[in-house]
């Protein structure tokens, strides 16, 4: 889990339920559940292709607590503009329904996390969909204003 | 001692001893008796002994660091970014003229007001005098603003005209004309427009710098209601600039002109209260004064500059090709609708180009607190 800042307890009582959600989802959107599936520490873990964009959905549990994260990390940070470049994206940030925009070390994301608690199966389609389509939009929009290089590119 | 020390350091440094001045000065500096304005003028000394223009930036923002206000430090982080950037292309056209406030500090007025404002009764109508306006298309509402210069200048406040770049005015002859906004400080809730209207006569400013607690105010709207009250006693420190008051309800989002029992006029009404009480304050107007005063600096110092509606500062980015404020980052107005990208060439505009490279992703971006801007690389 990339961000992970809980402290981790040893208990899991539905991820599996909602690992199967979520797999059921991506076999709708065409998506190869074998090349899909993450080896994660803990939890299940998930990655795939939504056009330029790469998306990744993690199930984990934290404090006790099971949590959906749904991150695409879109572009490596320019070397110059930073300044217009960070403001832009706290303007997106407003702008953005279900999602965020953050850095973490040279890489702009877009992020959602939600609680498994009351997750259904529409939600989390509606999640994964908006965040893959944001990620879509968003990566070549800011590479052509701002420069970097498209995270999926090396 | 430590500042023994440091009248040491910087007594070496002008005898031409930089390396020992500057050992002098850190240590003084190791020291928590140097703060504030002292601890920014030892490192502005710090950046005399030291060559690489990387180096003296360092020293010029700890210098900002420790003095946020400190004009000198400002200046030379600005001199220097000034030197790193690219020559200015000739403009496509002229440039619009921008005016110049009056530099003459404002004093008392023998004249006085043509409108006795302590007479009235709270919520008593009277014909508003031509030295205030209405601002009637802002986007919290309607607001009040008044002149502070001969030749078209009003002051209004910040939340008044919001991150608009010009607003319509109503004046009291009932024409309503376009006023640009052409300087704004958020942090004083202070905005300036201009327009092309000549006052004969501006309102009388009274002398006094501090008021007294429970002095009397009286606030006038564009539309001639009254808003009175006193100044409020308070233990609380109040920001240079600011005065409490016990005015509670607003006719109109601010910007209202607050008169003294002599009808001078004392300062500005913001929306502005504090959390524990509904009183809102008043923001000085010789404070108002020394701010129109410091925007006619900037205009003199970079007359090629474009108000970000953003941040309020006056942006040189445009006259240099770029997009962005080089303040704030904010898209310029006049960027919004046209192709941009980021020419890193102007990396020098927004100070990116001269901090020491960072060990892991080799950028100059600059550091905050160790931590590299670009990728969070923590030196220490």
């Amino acid at each position: 889990m990339l961000f992970a800042g809980r402290n981790n307890r040893d208990s899991s009582k539905s991820l599996s339920h909602f690992a199967r959600i979520v797999e059921e989802i991506l076999t709708a959107l065409d998506v190869n559940l074998q090349e899909a599936r993450l080896d994660t520490e803990q939890g299940y873990g998930w990655h795939f292709l939504r056009g330029s964009a790469i998306i990744e959905i993690y199930i984990t549990e934290q404090n006790g607590r099971g949590y959906m994260q749904v991150l695409s990390p879109i572009i490596h940070l320019p070397e110059t503009g930073l300044l217009p470049l960070y403001r832009r994206l706290l303007e997106y940030n407003l702008q953005l329904t279900n999602a965020s925009l953050g850095v973490y070390l040279d890489v702009v994301y877009v992020f959602n996390e939600r609680p498994l608690q009351g997750l259904d199966a529409a939600e989390t389609n509606t999640i994964i969909t908006m965040v893959a389509g944001y990620a879509d939009d968003l990566d070549n929009e800011l590479l052509n204003e701002f420069g970097g290089r498209l995270y999926s590119q090396t | 001692m430590s500042l023994k020390t440091l009248q040491q350091g910087i007594e070496l440094i002008r005898q031409g001893h930089k390396s020992e001045g500057a050992r002098l000065l850190k240590i003084a500096l190791r020291s928590e008796e140097i703060q504030g304005e002292i601890r920014a003028t030892a490192y502005l000394w710090l950046a005399e002994t030291v060559d690489e223009t990387s180096h003296k930036l360092e020293y010029y923002n700890l210098a900002i660091s420790a003095d946020p206000n400190n004009e000198h430090a400002k200046k030379r982080v600005s001199e220097l970014m000034a030197k790193n950037l690219p020559p200015i292309p000739p403009p496509q056209q002229a440039p619009p003229e921008i005016p110049v406030p009056p530099t003459a500090t404002p004093t008392a007025y023998t004249a006085q007001s043509a409108v006795d404002y302590n007479n009235l009764h709270t919520g008593q109508e009277i014909h508003a005098n031509h030295q205030i306006a209405g601002i009637m298309n802002g986007p919290n509402g309607i607001a009040t603003a008044f002149f502070i210069s001969r030749n078209g200048i009003l002051a209004t406040t910040r939340f008044a005209v919001g991150g608009l770049k010009a607003v319509m005015l109503s004046l009291s002859d009932g024409n309503h004309i376009q006023a640009d906004v052409v300087r704004s400080y958020p942090e004083f809730d202070l905005a300036f427009l201009h327009t092309n209207v000549n006052i004969a006569q501006l309102l009388p400013v009274s002398p006094k710098r501090q008021l007294e607690s429970q002095e009397s105010l009286t606030a006038v709207s564009f539309t001639g209601h009254t808003m009175k009250g006193v100044i409020r006693p308070t233990k609380s420190l109040i920001k240079d600039g600011w005065f409490p008051t016990t005015i509670s309800t607003l006719v109109d989002v601010g910007g209202n002109p607050v008169f003294d029992r002599n009808n001078n006029l004392v300062g500005m009404l913001t929306n502005n209260a504090n959390r524990s009480s509904p009183y809102v304050y008043g923001l000085s107007i010789h404070k108002i004064y020394h701010l129109v005063e410091q925007y006619a600096q900037e205009m003199r110092n970079t007359p090629k500059t474009s108000y970000c509606p953003g941040c309020g500062c006056r942006s040189k980015a445009g006259g240099y090709g770029g997009f962005y404020c080089e303040h704030c980052g904010a898209t310029l107005p006049e960027a919004q609708d046209i192709q941009r990208s980021f020419d890193p060439k102007l990396a020098g505009l927004y100070g990116e180009n001269m901090s020491r490279p960072c060990p892991r992703c080799h950028t100059s971006i600059g550091f905050y607190k160790g931590t590299c801007l670009r990728c969070g690389y923590q030196a220490r």
